[in-house]
């Protein structure tokens, strides 16, 4: 099949109603936010998914059996479908719940791990992931290798029981936070290629050989962090997969990170406080208000489509980056147009513009610049 | 031959006849572009039931559902197939449901009611109707053998079915060449060619439809693009291999995907029930019909510049798909119309995340 024609496939698939279940839970979270909302257990922001740092909530949402859904129960989750972990997703990032200390280890160290990890090791790290009590940062940008990935060089050095890995990581979220980072390091002989050449390992931040030091960035927080690995010795056991086997592993994640509902929700408690904020619409505000919502209800209908094929054996990674661009460009959109409506001294929307203002360059940086992803798309799309 | 209807077309063997059939029909590369009401191509259309599609058999329909009729317009939009085929399968077939009337022989087609309100007024003259009206630009209305619309009366609204002899034409054509007639209702009918049924809905039935129709030219428009920068040499290398080419290939594929999801998002919610006028399904209909309306004008400006001088020339087949767009999204409603109209429903749905997910 051409790539256009896999592309209409994805997003023209029939999706039918959630089901009673989903409903069911959907609500059951909802109602849960409202009285955390109203308790005062947090403060809805947007881009709660990588600022909205709270191990207390992380621990509550662990409790509620919110994290790790679709995990065995052995591992202790609940062995619930796709649609269910979707839609509690779609629930937090609207209601801008702080879920960035355990969103990296849910989102995908968890499914790594039950991909490639060993019994052991899922055995030893899921549950507390579960639980909402250990986090996980993502070693993967360097001060060398920003957008091309594939030029990491960390290295891994081969020794008795394991590996020494000395380098550095760059932009590691939450580094000075997380129990252990899964990291892209190079373990090949330097003419490998990429392919072969690098490993993920979860290494252990409390290894005296870990020094992390925030960077402080133009919005006045500092979760981007540098990490410096001094021979930081990994065990065999701290391997995720094979020697050589990770950059395969790395690609099939990114078509997990990048169709989600965290590319185009980022903004969305943003949308909220606009329509609040002006309950007479005139035409003008009306049109704009319009424009966002059928964009937004648009990038439902993508991500669902997309989500609904996660699990199969051919994951839609074009069609996973056409979600996060389209997604990521509309999040920018809403706050340029809320900024052009309401300007920044309004007093409804208090600080919240700015806030969301300094964070909206990130949005298509993160996780792959967008123009990285459009070149990926125009390439395939004219593969033979 | 008769397809038997089916509401999954395109999954199951049935849906799979439908696309087969119509491949047959409309052909692979464009050779029917531009075939018109009563050309060859419409008669084998209509020969095969595919334009009554979506209607119920006692109405004068072949049966199926509205997504099967949906099919058959949005690969008609794709082949190039012009005339009233929106209104014929989609809005007539509105205007019938419900009512006793059953869709006539011949070329078909309707006017879409407007939001402000319907321009024609009916008044009982014995035992039928006086009507008098005009309407603006009606799709095909001078080709047409008839011709459905929607009336005023005292005993609230009526939809009416018009024979070719019970109204006059001026003609008209919109940006792409399409004839939207200007016409002058002025006749009496009789009572059984009147129903008592409110039409309100067939404006967002109509703006499915013409979201199917803009889809269908969105893909044409990506596949005559993609081949053209293959195809095309320039300083001695494929236009492809330039970054800058892929990115806004990267783009125009991606509204296409957008409209893609929208419209079949419109589609699953009207085919779970509810008809038209269930919130969700006007507001996703709402969604579409402006996602359309956008990529529209995305996708014709990056088909045309892709494409250089060749694409703007009147043999080379771009042009047919990118002034239909160009029409198209702001017909029955114009695209800022539709965003105030899907805002508005939004904010009187009360909590927008709630209107969205419920």
């Amino acid at each position: 099949m051409s790539v256009p024609d896999q592309l209409r496939d994805v997003f023209s698939a029939r999706l039918g109603r959630e089901s009673q279940e989903v409903r069911a839970e959907r609500l059951r979270i909802r109602a849960f936010l409202d009285d955390s909302l109203a308790d005062g257990r947090f403060e809805p922001k947007s881009d709660s998914w990588l600022s909205g740092y709270s191990p207390a909530f992380s621990r509550l949402l662990g409790e509620q059996g919110w994290i790790g859904m679709t995990w065995p129960a052995e591992f202790g989750g609940r062995g619930a479908a796709p649609d269910l972990r979707y839609a509690v997703v779609e629930e937090l990032l609207a209601a801008g719940a702080p879920v960035a200390a355990h969103w990296f280890a849910d989102r995908q160290v968890g499914p790594s791990l039950l991909r490639h990890g060993t019994a052991d090791q899922q055995r030893r790290l899921l549950p507390g992931i579960a639980a909402g009590r250990t986090y996980f940062c993502i070693g993967m940008s360097e001060p060398e290798s920003g957008s091309d990935l594939g030029s990491v060089r960390t290295r891994a050095r081969r020794v008795a029981g394991g590996w020494l890995v000395s380098g550095s990581k760059i932009w590691t979220s939450h580094a000075d936070r997380a129990h252990y980072m899964l990291s892209l390091v190079r373990t090949g002989a330097a003419e490998d290629a990429t392919a072969v050449a690098l490993t993920q390992v979860i290494i252990d931040m409390g290894d005296p050989g870990v020094v992390v030091r925030p960077i402080k960035t133009l919005d006045g927080q500092a979760h981007f962090c540098e990490v410096f690995l001094d021979d930081v010795m990994v065990g065999d056991d701290m391997l995720l997969g094979e020697p050589g086997c990770g950059w395969p592993q790395v690609l099939s994640e990114l078509t997990f990170e990048r169709s989600g509902p965290e590319r185009f929700l980022t903004t969305f408690p943003l949308i909220r406080e606009f329509v609040a904020a002006l309950p007479e619409l005139d035409e003008g505000r009306a049109d704009d208000l319009g424009r966002l919502i059928s964009r937004l209800g648009t990038l439902r209908a993508m991500s669902g489509r997309v989500n609904a094929r996660l699990a199969t054996d051919a994951p839609p990674g074009l069609a996973a980056a056409l979600v996060k661009d389209a997604g990521t460009r509309f999040e920018q959109d809403t706050v340029q147009i809320v900024r052009r409506w309401l300007g920044p001294d309004n007093p409804a929307l208090g600080a919240t513009l700015e806030y969301v203002l300094a964070h909206a360059p990130n949005f298509t940086l993160r996780g792959g610049t967008n123009e990285i992803l459009r070149n990926i798309i125009g390439k395939e799309v004219l593969a033979p | 031959m008769r397809p038997t209807p089916s509401a999954a077309p395109g999954e199951d063997g049935v849906g799979r006849e439908l696309t087969d059939l119509l491949t047959q029909i409309l052909g692979r590369d464009l050779s029917r572009l531009g075939d018109e009401v009563r050309s060859v191509t419409w008669a084998s259309l209509e020969h095969a039931g595919l334009l009554r599609l979506g209607i119920p058999e006692e109405r004068g329909g072949t049966g199926g559902t509205v997504e099967d009729a949906a099919l058959v317009l949005g690969r008609c939009a794709e082949a190039g197939i012009a005339g009233p085929l929106g209104e014929m399968l989609i809005v007539a077939g509105g205007f019938v449901c419900g009512t006793h009337l059953e869709i006539p022989e011949g070329v078909v087609t309707a006017a879409v009611p407007e939001r402000s309100g319907l321009r024609v007024m009916a008044e009982r003259s014995g035992a039928g109707w006086s009507l008098r009206g005009t309407l603006p630009a009606v799709a095909w209305a001078e080709a047409a053998d008839a011709l459905f619309v929607a009336a005023r009366s005292e005993n609230g609204p009526l939809v009416i079915m018009l024979e070719r002899a019970d109204y006059r034409c001026t003609p008209g054509r919109n940006v792409a060449g399409e004839p939207r007639d200007a016409v002058e209702i002025d006749c009496v009918v009789a009572d059984d060619k009147a129903a008592v049924r409110d039409a309100d809905d067939l404006r967002w039935r109509a703006a499915l439809g013409r979201s199917v129709q803009m889809l269908g030219a969105q893909r044409a428009c990506m596949n005559l693009t993609i081949a053209q920068v293959a195809r095309r040499e320039q300083f001695g290398r494929r236009l492809d291999a330039n970054q800058v080419v892929r990115h806004m290939l990267a783009e125009l594929v991606g509204e296409v995907a957008a409209t893609e999801a929208a419209v079949r998002a419109a589609l699953d919610a009207l085919g779970l029930g509810g008809g038209i006028y269930d919130k969700r399904v006007s507001m996703m209909a709402a969604i579409a019909r402006v996602q359309a309306a956008r990529a529209a004008t995305v996708t014709s400006a990056i088909a045309h510049q892709l494409h250089g001088a060749i694409g703007i020339t009147d043999e080379y087949p771009l042009h047919h798909f990118t002034s239909r767009l160009w029409a198209w999204r702001d017909e029955n409603g114009t695209e800022h119309e539709w965003a105030v109209e899907l805002a508005s429903m939004s904010v009187h749905a009360g909590d927008l995340w709630t209107a969205l997910t419920d």
